[in-house]
């Protein structure tokens, strides 16, 4: 492989340029009290960040609390952002912030175990590498499985990672080397391929 | 694997290395993405290493997690919203032009479903500005006895002024250390609340009220907390 060729996936989850436009249009309008425009962005972010947020916890009503609080200051405070990020960084920082205090609130965090989550029935090996990852990941220090969960749940840049995590960017960097290299012993299968 | 310190392989196959991740979902910025397939080109391990995390990627991205209705939370949140902007509504049909400050969040839709809430607020209005005056009857009265001797619980510590007040509403999960600190910073005390709808009545101790732009200044300061969600300027009940 002499190159970097894309995968194939689209990012979806991170602000593409166009979808930063969008979202920062909806956040203006959401400013001036504009409630379609809110519900809007509501719905553009409530299904990305309870995706996230089942990473973290398990517990639906605490899902449900973190994000309707995120939403909440999106609406209060819309008017005060500056656009010195994504609005997806912006927003996804509060929802970690949020998520942390609550978790802390409510104990420890126990995310959702991958057997909670379904799976196409025809999939075995890859139902058990799922299940290896869920359990692998479930393993990682919180802060590690977050930055691994920003960068290939959520797509996001180093750079928004360190700033979502409120960090220096060599941070990022270096919970994501610990992180990797944990899931490369813990993922024998996954990692066996390249060997 | 050789990568046995905290950060990582060390010089330009380190950095390389480092990217891999930001290269597998293809956030990477086009400097690097170009750095790394220089350095790819003749690099087995960090071939195998890209293979990998984009594997893990792909794995990651390809649960499908339970999805939540949304439409229910958004009600809630939607409740949420008015119930503050019915409250807001209220106080700026009495408040005068001037003090009506903008702020960042609109809040103009009418009342909808509260009628009862302008009496509740008449009320609160009323017994705040009661309490207000037996407190400072109570403190005149006593005051020869606990001046300078000793100080109680229940010895008022600061002035509160009769002019501006703030009205106020914490985070949800805020502790109970966080809104002192919050409101030791201003200078101010709560003088009522919480309200249905979780809003505290501020009063600014006289000194920070009287400066000028005390109270704006109060108003930014609480707005930049994050414990804060929402802080505006009100009038006060006038005391006797």
């Amino acid at each position: 492989m002499n190159s970097v060729p894309s995968s194939g996936h689209s990012l979806g989850t991170s602000g593409s340029s166009s979808s930063n436009a969008r979202e920062l249009e909806l956040l203006r309008q959401v400013a001036t009290g504009d409630r379609v425009a809110f519900k809007e962005l509501y719905l553009i972010y409530h299904r990305r960040l309870a995706r996230f947020l089942m990473r973290m916890t398990s517990r639906h009503d605490l899902i449900e609390e973190v994000i309707n609080d995120t939403l909440w200051t999106v609406w209060l405070k819309a008017g005060d952002f500056r656009g010195d990020s994504l609005v997806s960084t912006w927003i996804v920082g509060i929802t970690y912030r949020r998520a942390l205090k609550a978790l802390r609130r409510h104990g420890a965090p126990r995310p959702m175990l991958i057997e909670e989550v379904a799976v196409a029935p025809d999939a075995q090996l890859e139902d058990e590498n799922r299940q290896w990852l869920g359990q692998a990941l479930a393993e990682l220090p919180l802060e590690q499985r977050m930055v691994m969960e920003f960068s290939y749940l959520m797509g996001h840049s180093c750079e928004e990672i360190a700033q979502i995590m409120q960090c220096p960017v060599n941070t990022v960097k270096t919970r994501m080397f610990h992180a990797r290299e944990k899931l490369r012993r813990s993922l024998p299968r996954l990692a066996g391929g390249n060997k | 694997m050789t990568h046995s310190d905290h950060t990582g392989p060390l010089g330009a196959h380190g950095e390389c290395w480092n990217l891999l991740p930001w290269i597998a979902n293809e956030s990477a910025a086009a400097k690097d993405v170009a750095r790394v397939e220089a350095h790819l080109h003749d690099c087995r391990e960090c071939q195998e290493e890209l293979e990998f995390q984009r594997q893990l990627r792909n794995a990651i991205r390809s649960e499908e997690a339970v999805v939540l209705a949304p439409q229910t939370s958004l009600q809630k949140l939607i409740q949420r919203i008015d119930t503050v902007a019915d409250m807001d509504d209220d106080e700026q049909e009495g408040a005068p032009a001037a003090v009506a400050e903008p702020i960042a969040i609109a809040r103009r839709e009418p009342a909808r479903w509260s009628r009862w809430l302008p009496i509740a607020a008449a009320v609160q209005g009323i017994a705040i500005a009661g309490l207000l005056a037996a407190l400072w009857t109570q403190s005149q009265s006593h005051d020869d006895l606990t001046a300078g001797r000793y100080n109680m619980l229940t010895t008022p510590t600061a002035t509160v002024t009769r002019g501006p007040v703030i009205r106020v509403v914490f985070a949800g999960d805020v502790a109970l250390d966080d809104m002192n600190r919050v409101l030791r910073a201003i200078d101010a005390q709560i003088i009522a609340g919480p309200s249905e709808a979780g809003v505290y009545t501020l009063g600014l101790a006289a000194g920070a009220a009287d400066k000028s732009g005390g109270v704006e200044k109060a108003i930014a300061q609480l707005r930049a907390d994050d414990h804060v969600m929402f802080a505006e300027r009100a009038v006060a009940s006038e005391a006797p």
